[in-house]
């Protein structure tokens, strides 16, 4: 017996509807992903390349393999800390930027020494700092204040990064923004812009979200990127005056267990703390921006495209060339974010756009006197 | 006359090209792989990374250029299935 060919076409367009929704939730994380991944996808398809590495800054990284002969692993050996400040100052950085939490003693000999290479550093010294915003006793934050009384930084700044928090979906965990400082909040400059202070920049952060920049075409790394065993000589002997003479060196540490974060620019790779501020940092000192309208932005933004959702759904044309008017709007919708962000800098908020317009063309369409 | 210039000319350049390259060098700064050791100096600026195990990690300075570069090798996990290649599917 053979199918009527409406019920084939029906048949289509339902198993079409599947793999559409099944492609969706394997791209996406669930239902709150499409708030994310378009802007996502954006950024990491179509930010702007480093066309050389990044000639300002530089990442040193403390790993497992630079504490493999020590007994522990948290808190990093400062002993260890103290030799790599004193390596990159020897070798002429300009700034030394210390992505750690010194918020306990360890053994004083070694917290002595750390503090006595950071207090005769050449270089400007900058600091991470915990405040308020974190669930530690009030001992450990005044453990903290004496040792940056006693290093004597130059600058100090907050290390914490922002997510995508929504009262309807879980978070991501994709940091995608640099947490802006509370009016109590004890450090109002995140650790980029002490760092870019440090530098002799007094430029902020123009807007919160990061405006990230991705790897050159030839494959280097976004960032200078070395590890502390080399910087100790225990590596390859390398030029270290030619490679740190003059630029800010982001001390930190690069462990599997801890600090490690999703980015938009990584799909299943996380980033060290440490690459993020270095992100933001760079950021500032390009004088780059992006901007992403988050909360009221984003009601607005859908508000009007439900007016001209309505506008639109109430015409007679749109009745009738609907399927063509659906497909162009999206291909309009995809070509304006790619512009927006292009050109512009603004990443569009294309689910806000997406449902409030696909709504406004729907009551427009229903509230049509034929309809009612 | 002119041919031989031009031949002299492509021979010049030829030799520039393979000379640049020559000079390239690349010191290894980490590696996952046997036949690259930390402190290995390499010449050109590039790795076949084809003979990598899954997984696998080069980094290296490139001298000329002073920039860190990684290459790896294929990876462990499929984004789209997540299955995994070289390591044991249960966990100990």
């Amino acid at each position: 017996m053979r199918m009527p060919r409406r019920h084939l076409a029906t048949a289509a367009w339902v198993l079409f509807g599947t793999i559409c929704v099944m492609l969706t939730i394997a791209f996406t994380h669930g239902p709150d992903g499409p708030l994310n991944w378009v802007p996502d996808q954006t950024i990491e398809k179509l930010s702007p390349r480093s066309s050389a590495q990044s000639r300002k800054v530089v990442l040193a990284y403390v790993t497992d393999a630079t504490l493999e002969k020590l007994p522990y692993i948290a808190p990093i050996d400062r002993q260890v800390l103290a030799d790599v400040v004193k390596a990159v100052d020897q070798a002429g950085a300009a700034v030394i930027g210390l992505d750690f939490i010194f918020d306990r003693k360890s053994e004083r000999p070694k917290d002595e020494a750390l503090i006595a290479a950071l207090r005769q550093a050449r270089a400007k010294v900058v600091l991470g700092a915990l405040d308020n915003r974190s669930p530690v006793g009030s001992a450990d934050l005044g453990w903290q204040s004496e040792f940056f009384e006693r290093a004597k930084p130059a600058e100090l700044g907050h290390l914490y990064f922002d997510e995508a928090r929504q009262s309807f979906a879980r978070s991501d965990h994709v940091v995608r923004s640099i947490a802006a400082a509370g009016p109590h909040d004890l450090y109002q400059k995140s650790f980029a812009e002490a760092l870019a202070a440090a530098a002799g920049s007094n430029a902020l952060l123009p807007t919160r979200t990061i405006a990230w920049l991705r790897p050159s075409q030839n494959g280097d790394d976004v960032f200078l990127t070395l590890s502390a065993d080399d910087l100790l000589g225990a590596g390859a002997n390398l030029p270290l005056k030619q490679l740190l003479g003059g630029k800010i060196v982001i001390i930190a540490g690069d462990f599997p267990d801890r600090d490690q974060h999703f980015t938009p620019l990584s799909y299943e790779t996380q980033y060290p703390g440490a690459f993020v501020h270095a992100q933001a940092l760079a950021q500032i000192l390009d004088g780059r921006s992006l901007f992403a309208p988050t909360g009221v932005g984003q009601i607005a933004t859908g508000a009007a495209f439900f007016l001209l959702g309505i506008w639109l759904g109430r015409r007679e044309i749109a009745d009738r060339y609907h399927r063509a008017i659906e497909t162009t709007a999206v291909i309009c919708l995809v070509v304006l974010s790619i512009l927006s962000f292009a050109l512009f800098s603004v990443l569009l908020p294309v689910t806000a756009i997406f449902i409030g317009g696909t709504l406004g063309i729907a009551a427009g369409h229903y509230s049509m006197r034929k309809h009612i | 006359m002119s041919v031989i210039r031009l031949a002299l000319c492509c021979g010049l350049a030829v030799t520039a090209f393979l000379v640049a390259d020559a000079r390239a060098e690349m010191v290894v700064l980490e590696s996952t792989q046997p036949q690259f050791k930390r402190g290995d100096h390499l010449p050109g600026d590039k790795i076949e990374t084809s003979g990598f195990a899954a997984g696998g990690r080069v980094k290296v300075l490139v001298l000329e250029t002073q920039t860190t570069r990684e290459f790896v090798g294929p990876k462990m996990t499929s984004p789209m299935i997540g299955g995994m290649r070289g390591l044991p599917h249960k966990k100990p």
